[in-house]
C-alpha cells in the first residue's frame, strides 16, 4: 500500500512539474518565443521614404536624392582585424584606431562604421571582398548645382536618434513635409526565405516626401552667385548678400550670400556660417531707409515732390548737429532733391512734417519690428524701439537710416511694396508643395497690408529713378531704362558707437520702373576700396541688372 | 455526385495552391528587379541633373570658347515686312 501511494506522489509530482513547465513556456516565455517563431517564419523590412526635392521654377532639381550605404562590420566574423581595419579606414577616411576599436568589440553582432557612404566608395569596398563587411542603403541629399544658394536650402543632418533632419533654410523649416513617413513590409515566407503567397502579411507603402517648387529662378541665382563672389573680390567686401524678389508676388527669385559654405559637407565649415544673413543677421540700412520715409510722408501728404526745404548748413536735433554725407551743403532744394542728393537734413525735415506718430506707425506698417513670416527656419526678429522710448535724435537718425536695425528681406519687402503700388506682401520662397501623388498645394501672394496710396507709390517711384539718373551711381547705370533706386552707406555700430571707417554699402532698387519684374537688393559689409554704396553696391547692382535685363528680354522701351 | 464536386475541389485547391507556392519565386525575382530598375532610374536621374545642371554647362561652354553676350542689340523700329504678323 504504501509503494503504492508512493508511485502515485511521484506520478503527481511529476504532472505538476509538467503543468509548472507548461505554464513557464505557455505562459511566461509567450512572448518571447511568438517573436523568435515569428522572426522564423516573418521577414519584415522597414521601407525608407525619399526625402521630397527642391527644384527651381522650372522644375529642374535643386537639391535631390542620391544612393548611400551605411557601411558596417559584423566584428565576429572577421579574422584578420588588422588588415580589416587598415584597408577599411583608407577608403571610409577615417583613422585606423577608429575602425580598430569599433571591430574589436566582439560581444556585438554588428557595428556602424560610417554613414552616407557614396556609391563609388562602397564599389571599391565591395571589390575587396573582405569577410564581415556589411551595407544597408540610405538616401543622401545630392546638390546638382553644387553649393548655389546654400543659405536658402539648408541642408540634412541627424537628429538624436539618427534620423535625417533637415537644418536651417528651406530644409528646416519644411522638414516635416520633405521628410515622408515610413513604411513596413511583413511577409511570410518558407523554408528558403521565398514569400508565401496565400500566407499573411501586411505592406504599408512608405511616402515619399513632397516635393517643393520654388520661386527661385535658377538662372537669376547663377547670375548673381557669379557677381556676388566677383563683387566681393572687386570691392574687398567682407562679407555680401544679394537677394531678388518679385514685388507682385513676393516670390524670392535669388538670394545669394558671402562667405558660404557647401551642403552636402557642412560639417567642415564653423556653424556661424550657417544661418542666412538674409534673414537673421541685421544691419542699419542707412540711406536707402529715406526711400521709405519720404514715401511715408507723400502718402500722407506732407509734402509733394516740388515741396522746398533749406538745406544751408547741418541741423540742430537737440545737442547734437546733422550733417550731410560729405559736409557739403545746397541751399534751397526740392524733395526731388533731398533724396537725389541723400541729404539727411532734409530727411530730419520730412520726419519733423510726418510727425512721431505717423513716422513710428509707418515703420510698423513697412513691417519693421516684426518678422515677415517667410518660409525659411532661422528668421530673426529685428525690435524696434517702444512708441514710448523714441526720442528727438532717434527719430532725426532713424528718418536716414541710422540707429534703426533691420533684417535685408524687411528691407526688401519693404521697398517691394514701392514696386507694388503700395501694397506689402509676405515673402516667400516654395511657390508649391507637391506630394507623390501628384497633388499641388499652391502658395498665393498672401497681402499683408496697404501701406502707401498707390499714387504715393508712383511718385516715389518717379523720385527714385531721378535719383539713379542724377545720383552719384548714375555713372554705372546702363543707358535708355528707368530704374528706380537708392544708394545707402550705414556706418556699423561697434560697442556704442560708430567705427568711421567700417560701412556697409547696400544699394536697393526695382526695375523696369513702369512695371517692375524685380526688385533688388545689394549689401556689401566693410568694401576696402571705397567705404559708399555709390561706388561699390550700386555699380554692382547695375551690373545683375544688365544681365537681368538681357535675360528676361526686356529692351531699354520696355 | 456531390462528393465527386468536393473531391474536384479539393484537387483543384491543392492544384491552385502548389502553384502559388511557386509564385514565390517570381515574386522575389520581381522585386529584385524592381529595385535594380528604380536604382537605375535614380542613377540617371543623378547624372541628367549633374549635366544639367547651369554650373556644368557654363564651365563645358567656356571650354567650347563661348562668350558671354555683352550687351543685347534690340532692335526697334522695326522696318514693315519684320513687323507684320
Amino acid at each position: 500500500m504504501f509503494r503504492i501511494k508512493v508511485v502515485f506522489g511521484l506520478i503527481l509530482l511529476a504532472f505538476f512539474l509538467v503543468v509548472i513547465r507548461l505554464f513557464y513556456w505557455q505562459v511566461l516565455q509567450s512572448t518571447s518565443l511568438t517573436q523568435a517563431a515569428s522572426q522564423q517564419y516573418f521577414h519584415t523590412l522597414d521601407i525608407a521614404p525619399l526625402r521630397g526635392n527642391l527644384v527651381a521654377n522650372d522644375g529642374s532639381p535643386l537639391v535631390a536624392n542620391k544612393t548611400a550605404y551605411l557601411v558596417y562590420a559584423e566584428p565576429k566574423k572577421i579574422e584578420k582585424k588588422d588588415e580589416f581595419a587598415q584597408r577599411i579606414s583608407e577608403l571610409l577616411g577615417l583613422t585606423k584606431d577608429l575602425v580598430s576599436t569599433r571591430i574589436s568589440q566582439e560581444d556585438l553582432v554588428w557595428v556602424p562604421l560610417k554613414h552616407k557612404v557614396d556609391e563609388e566608395t562602397s564599389r571599391k569596398i565591395k571589390e575587396l571582398k573582405l569577410e564581415g563587411i556589411g551595407f544597408e542603403k540610405e538616401g543622401k541629399r545630392f546638390y546638382p548645382e553644387s553649393s548655389m544658394a546654400a543659405h536658402l536650402f539648408g541642408f540634412v543632418g541627424s537628429d538624436i536618434n539618427g534620423d535625417d533632419k533637415g537644418y536651417f533654410g528651406l530644409e528646416g523649416f519644411y522638414n516635416l513635409a520633405l521628410r515622408g513617413k515610413p513604411g513596413s513590409l511583413v511577409q511570410e515566407k518558407d523554408a528558403r526565405g521565398l514569400p508565401i503567397l496565400l500566407g499573411s502579411g501586411r505592406r504599408i507603402m512608405a511616402e515619399n516626401g513632397q516635393t517643393l517648387e520654388l520661386y527661385l529662378d535658377r538662372t537669376v541665382q547663377f547670375i548673381i552667385e557669379n557677381k556676388l563672389k566677383s563683387g566681393i573680390e572687386k570691392y574687398g567686401a567682407k562679407e555680401g548678400l544679394i537677394a531678388v524678389m518679385d514685388p507682385k508676388t513676393g516670390g524670392i527669385l535669388g538670394a545669394a550670400a558671402w562667405p558660404k559654405y557647401d551642403p552636402s559637407q557642412f560639417d567642415n565649415y564653423p556653424s556661424s556660417l550657417f544661418p542666412n544673413p538674409l534673414i537673421a543677421h541685421t544691419y542699419e540700412p542707412g540711406s536707402t531707409f529715406k526711400t521709405l520715409v519720404m514715401a511715408a510722408a507723400l502718402s500722407e501728404r506732407v509734402v509733394e515732390p516740388s515741396t522746398e526745404f533749406n538745406e544751408d548748413g547741418p541741423i540742430k536735433v537737440g545737442p547734437y548737429l546733422i550733417r550731410t554725407w560729405n559736409n557739403e551743403y545746397h541751399g534751397q532744394m526740392t524733395m526731388i532733391k533731398v533724396l537725389e542728393k541723400s541729404s539727411n537734413p532734409g530727411m530730419v525735415y520730412v520726419q519733423k512734417k510726418l510727425g512721431k506718430n505717423k513716422f513710428v506707425d509707418y515703420i510698423k506698417r513697412y513691417g519693421f519690428g516684426e518678422k515677415t513670416g517667410i518660409d525659411l527656419e532661422e528668421e530673426a526678429e529685428a525690435q524696434i524701439r517702444k512708441d514710448s522710448e523714441w526720442k528727438e535724435i532717434d527719430l532725426a537718425t532713424a528718418s536716414f537710416g541710422q540707429g534703426i536695425a533691420v533684417t535685408p528681406i524687411q528691407m526688401l519687402r519693404a521697398v517691394a511694396s514701392l514696386a507694388n503700388d503700395g501694397v506689402l506682401l509676405e515673402p516667400h520662397v516654395v511657390h508649391k508643395m507637391i506630394d507623390a501623388s501628384g497633388k499641388t498645394i499652391e502658395t498665393k501672394p498672401k497681402k499683408i497690408a496697404e501701406v502707401l496710396r498707390p499714387a504715393a507709390a508712383k511718385t516715389i517711384t518717379e523720385m527714385m529713378i531721378n535719383a539713379v539718373d542724377n545720383g552719384e551711381a548714375k555713372w554705372a547705370k546702363p543707358k535708355g531704362y528707368r530704374i528706380a533706386g537708392k544708394t545707402g552707406t550705414a556706418q556699423i555700430p561697434v560697442e556704442g558707437h560708430y567705427d568711421e571707417n567700417k560701412t556697409i554699402a547696400s544699394f536697393v532698387g526695382f526695375a523696369p520702373a513702369d512695371d517692375p519684374k524685380f526688385v533688388m537688393l545689394v549689401l556689401l559689409r566693410e568694401p576696402t576700396s571705397s567705404p559708399w554704396g555709390s561706388e561699390t553696391a550700386a555699380p554692382l547692382f547695375f551690373s545683375i541688372v544688365k544681365e537681368l535685363f538681357a535675360y528676361y528680354g526686356i529692351s531699354p522701351k520696355d | 455526385m456531390l462528393g465527386m464536386i468536393v473531391i474536384g475541389l479539393l484537387l483543384l485547391q491543392v492544384v491552385v495552391s502548389n502553384r502559388l507556392a511557386n509564385y514565390g519565386t517570381h515574386i522575389t525575382q520581381i522585386e529584385t528587379d524592381i529595385t535594380q530598375l528604380t536604382q537605375e532610374n535614380q542613377l540617371l536621374s543623378e547624372q541628367i541633373a549633374s549635366e544639367s545642371a547651369l554650373m556644368a554647362i557654363s564651365t563645358k561652354a567656356n571650354t567650347l570658347g563661348f562668350t558671354k553676350t555683352t550687351t543685347p542689340v534690340f532692335l526697334s523700329d522695326l522696318p514693315v515686312a519684320l513687323n507684320s504678323r
